[in-house]
């Protein structure tokens, strides 16, 4: 940008009102002008300026469509984007969840098999599956499989099951895996590796 | 916004408000449109707006306000239809186009647009506002963004800064 002039200052001035402005939205609005971009737009928000950096965490919908799916590097990419944003958002409901294919291909769809890992000490998972919209994107249970890792099955196990189930998943699509010793360093990893999202498979 | 009607709203015609901008500019509307915003949808409630009271919008201008209410009154009727089951394909296309125009505006006004939406408690219209800014951003870097929303260029400090959170954000951007 050129200095000096006093036409450039006037612009930063401007500039800086604006940025003033931005920065000077309530929380609630500026995380709901995020809950409409894919995820990872929303995340890499974080790097635009001080306020904005946590502001992605708390936001009510999870993205991940068709033509955003494009850009991520591969299924590896986008398993761990996917797991990290489950790990480290806040644990708050959500309001909409949007999982489209990998390759916007509709006969593809990202969830083949769903792992659900539950720990006593991280209540994200729950929270999370316990509020998807299934009802409006009941594409992704056409093949979907769900796996679910718990030490014991509790009450929020038994919501989430229920949820999936009134949304269409047939009961012998689900899994329950007992792992009676999780230990919480064991969690992040198991799930990070668990490879859950389907890859360009298809001919 | 210009009716003669300024009584207490019988059964017969539309029961108008008047609402005050933050400059003092009045606006007469029915309370149908009016309603639109949680908020005013409770004093209307109550009884206010009627008569030459009106309700005063410390936080509103005039010029945001008139957009407001052009939203709410095209808005109004899909509104008392509780959502539109009565609606036809036409009506919610011309609503829809309605609303991408109507959105196609400067950015300063979208602001304004947002903040007012947000006090006045009009959920369609926060939305509406919110989706246009999210798209505005959709798909670019952090410096498109900034410059899309009229961020100054960082100084060598604040790049500096950007550069070490993308790194820890490195799983955002494989």
């Amino acid at each position: 940008m050129a200095d000096g002039s006093g036409d450039a200052r006037g612009k930063r001035l401007a500039a800086e009102a604006m940025e003033d402005r931005l920065s000077g939205l309530p929380d609630d609005l500026l995380q709901h002008i995020l809950s409409f971009l894919p995820s990872r737009d929303a995340v890499r928000t974080c790097v635009l300026a001080r306020h904005y950096r946590e502001q992605w965490k708390s936001v009510r919908a999870i993205r991940i469509t068709g033509d955003n799916i494009r850009t991520f590097w591969g299924p590896t990419a986008l398993n761990t984007f996917v797991t990290c944003l489950l790990l480290f958002r806040n644990k708050l409901l959500l309001d909409e969840a949007e999982l489209n294919t990998y390759e916007g291909d509709e006969h593809s769809p990202i969830l083949e098999n769903l792992i659900l890992q539950f720990h006593p000490n991280h209540y994200n998972l729950v929270e999370m599956g316990a509020s998807y919209n299934l009802k409006k994107h009941s594409l992704i249970l056409k093949n979907l499989t769900l796996e679910v890792k718990c030490a014991q099955v509790d009450d929020r196990i038994i919501r989430i099951l229920e949820l999936f189930h009134s949304c269409g998943l047939p009961l012998e699509k689900i899994k329950i895996k007992h792992l009676p010793t999780l230990s919480d360093n064991q969690f992040p990893e198991t799930w990070a590796s668990s490879g859950s999202f389907s890859s360009e498979q298809k001919t | 916004m210009a009716a003669p009607e300024s009584g207490d709203g019988n059964n017969g015609a539309a029961r108008m408000v008047t609402l005050i901008s933050s400059d003092n500019t009045r606006f007469e509307v029915e309370a149908a449109a009016a309603s639109l915003s949680q908020t005013l949808q409770l004093t209307i409630l109550d009884g206010g707006g009627g008569g030459g009271d009106g309700i005063p919008l410390p936080n509103v201008d005039s010029a945001t306000l008139s957009k407001v209410l052009e939203y709410c009154i095209k808005h109004a009727p899909a509104a008392a239809n509780g959502g539109a089951p009565n609606a036809t394909a036409v009506d919610r296309a011309e609503l829809e186009r309605f609303d991408n125009e109507f959105v196609n505006i400067d950015q300063s006004v979208l602001y304004s647009l947002i903040m007012a939406a947000h006090n006045l408690e009009i959920e369609g219209l926060q939305s509406l506002v919110a989706k246009k800014v999210a798209d505005m951003i959709k798909g670019k870097s952090p410096m498109e963004i900034r410059r899309t929303l009229g961020f100054p260029d960082p100084t060598p400090e604040e790049q500096a800064e950007m550069n070490a959170h993308m790194l820890e954000y490195g799983w955002a951007y494989e």
